[in-house]
């Protein structure tokens, strides 16, 4: 679970537009308005840069990224191969 | 005939004949107009039970759905002026709206409201209609006794009251925008001259009964009163797009596929994201019929782009300010092929326009200057600020004509009539479409702990957007911290006003009378975004 800790650390200080905000796993990222569209490509990048892998444009998807939580699932599920 | 009152468009909405549109929710599913006024009615009678009285304003905190276009209409059937906030807003200027206009009520979504509201609602004790869960409003410390429920509001029982007669020049909504000092500053305009807007805006977007138009702008945005009260006009459906494919282009594509949107009204910003990131040569996008775009310049190459992807589709550039409204569009003949910028084109029915120079004297054919506007699709004030309106607002010359609105637009006209916008002669900038003052975000930073001074000036990120960069001097013995900073802007200003870089300095160039010469650091921190994107650009060939 490395990769969700790191996660959630680079959103709260790098990606965040309340710092002060707590924000978990299941914390739904959109809806309160904590990432904007912008904040999405940053984490795209981050992910894509750390784990040395390509996210395709149709995969930057609300059901994807909505939570760290999804995140982590589906980057899981993109480096097992599936 | 005509209508000539927003309150008055669903009503008629609801006589067209079956299958004459609506409003598609979030989920999909479709309400006819008749079941929007039905709501609509019902929800202004509870207003009414309520206390509301005409003139009254009610502010409105939730996210794009059906309930939110149920309730704008409410107000206003109510008699009430409707203020819609922004809710991914920040909590400290969405509070100083909520103080300047003394709302009656406030509807919202339970967890919004809690989240940006809660010490407002607490402290002044307004009446709340919500949606969603009223736990987090309770425990938020708004006492129950002031909350209404929103299925209890638009229940049936408050659907044969007697509604208040509005007249044109009452007051129908108030738009709040930042202003110069940093407290926002709301555009106040009527029925009349909204329902000139939409009357006009119906043709400039060919909107008829059997097109599907996508919501996107955001409610306290101006852009969103095309299909707040263009659709029910024609007869057309609103499809309603949220966060989600706000946020993720190819929720949109998807979206504007499955629902055969046939016209799309957005910033630059939002279509280019589209275009770069929208996977939309996997969809079917055949029922797209029209583009408008307005709130900022489109760079012609990405809009070269842009109808290149999507071939058939006609596309028209729109300018107005939100104090007047949409005043003047182009129709693109054809794909820009070049760097010049697409003009803003020729004014709108019954809009007259001058171009003057700093005396305020007409300049002479193809001479730059600022545009005023005289139309009937202006605003009526500022919110209580009178000073402000009698700056910018100017008695017309000749009785009975809409006043002139300085709009701070430098143009140019060209020989055949259509106008080019050149720039401001001011220091408002608009990021994706929002306008900001610079001033108003100086003031904010220099509010800081332990800034001394701040500057901030527009630069152009690396993928082409533009966003804000920031110049900084300490108070003598701090340390910057970048976080802190940060997290002090999160709950002052919208997210697209917070600078994306923050470069230190120990001091600053003047000017000959010894000002902070801004002009010139907003010069250096337009280099300095320049030269990163080159470097960067430069890292991404190798």
């Amino acid at each position: 679970m490395e990769l969700h800790a790191d996660l959630l650390e680079m959103i709260a200080t790098e990606v965040s537009l309340d710092p002060s905000a707590e924000i978990v796993g299941s914390t739904d990222l959109l809806l309160t308005g904590l990432v904007d569209s912008l904040g999405i490509i940053d984490v795209v990048a981050w992910l894509e840069d750390r784990l040395d892998l390509t996210i395709e444009p149709s995969d930057i998807v609300l059901e994807h990224f909505q939570t760290v939580d999804l995140m982590t699932e589906f980057i899981g599920r993109l480096t097992a191969g599936a | 005939m005509k209508p000539s009152l927003l309150s008055d468009l669903l009503p008629r909405a609801a006589t067209l004949p079956e299958g004459s549109g609506g409003v598609v929710g979030l989920d999909g599913i479709h309400h006819g107009w008749g079941e929007i006024e039905e709501l609509s009615r019902r929800l202004a009678g509870t207003l009414l039970d309520l206390g509301v009285r005409p003139g009254d304003r009610v502010a409105l905190l939730h996210p794009k759905s059906v309930e939110s276009f149920v309730a704008v209409h409410g107000v206003l059937r109510a008699g009430a002026v409707v203020v819609p906030l922004d809710p991914l807003g920040s909590a400290v200027p969405l509070a100083s709206i909520v103080e300047q206009i003394e709302p009656s009520i406030v509807i919202g979504a339970s967890d919004t409201l809690a989240r940006l509201l809660a010490p407002v609602l607490a402290r002044i004790g307004h009446r709340v209609i919500s949606t969603g869960s009223l736990d987090s409003l309770t425990s938020a410390g708004v006492g129950i006794e002031r909350i209404s429920g929103w299925d209890e509001a638009v229940s049936a029982s408050t659907r044969d009251h007697v509604l208040p007669t509005v007249e044109p020049a009452d007051s129908a909504y108030v738009i709040f925008t930042s202003g110069s000092t940093g407290e926002p500053k709301g555009i106040v305009h009527s029925h009349a001259s909204a329902m000139a807007y939409v009357d006009r805006a119906i043709d400039f977007h060919r909107l008829t009964s059997l097109d599907r138009l996508a919501g996107i702008p955001p409610l306290h945005f101006d852009m969103s009163t095309l299909e707040l009260y263009g659709t029910p006009w024609v007869g057309a459906t609103a499809i309603t797009i949220g966060e989600a494919e706000q946020r993720f282009p190819v929720n949109l594509a998807r979206r504007l596929e499955s629902e055969r949107v046939t016209h799309l009204y957005a910033v630059p910003f939002l279509l280019r994201q589209l275009q770069q990131r929208g996977a939309i040569e996997q969809r079917d996008l055949t029922a797209l019929k029209h583009i408008g775009y307005a709130g900022e310049p489109f760079a012609p190459g990405a809009l070269a782009e842009l109808m290149a992807a999507l071939p058939e589709v006609e596309v028209t550039n729109l300018y107005g300010p939100a104090e007047t409204n949409v005043v003047t569009s182009h129709d693109l003949p054809a794909i820009p092929d070049g760097l010049d910028a697409v003009p803003i084109g020729r004014p709108w029915p019954d809009a007259e326009v001058r171009i003057v120079d700093d005396t305020g004297a007409d300049v002479a054919a193809g001479i730059e200057g600022e545009l005023l506007v005289s139309a009937p699709t202006c605003m009526v004030e500022y919110w209580r600020r009178p000073e402000l309106t009698a700056e910018r607002l100017h008695p017309h010359e000749q009785p009975g004509r809409p006043p002139w609105y300085a709009t701070g637009d430098i143009v140019r006209i060209d020989p055949a009539g259509v106008l080019h916008y050149l720039g401001r002669r001011d220091h408002q900038v608009k990021i994706r479409g929002v306008r900001l003052e610079l001033e108003g975000i100086e003031a904010v930073l220099t509010d800081a702990p332990g800034i001394e001074h701040a500057v901030v000036g527009p630069v152009v990120a690396p993928d082409g957007d533009r966003a804000l960069a920031a110049c900084l001097v300490m108070q003598p013995g701090v340390a910057f911290d970048q976080r802190a900073m940060r997290r002090w802007c999160a709950g002052r200003l919208p997210a697209v006003a917070v600078p994306t870089t923050f470069s230190l300095r120990t001091d600053l160039p003047t000017t000959a009378s010894g000002k902070i010469d801004r002009a010139a650091i907003r010069d250096v921190l337009a280099v300095e975004a320049a030269t990163l994107v080159d470097a960067k650009n430069e890292g991404n060939r190798i």
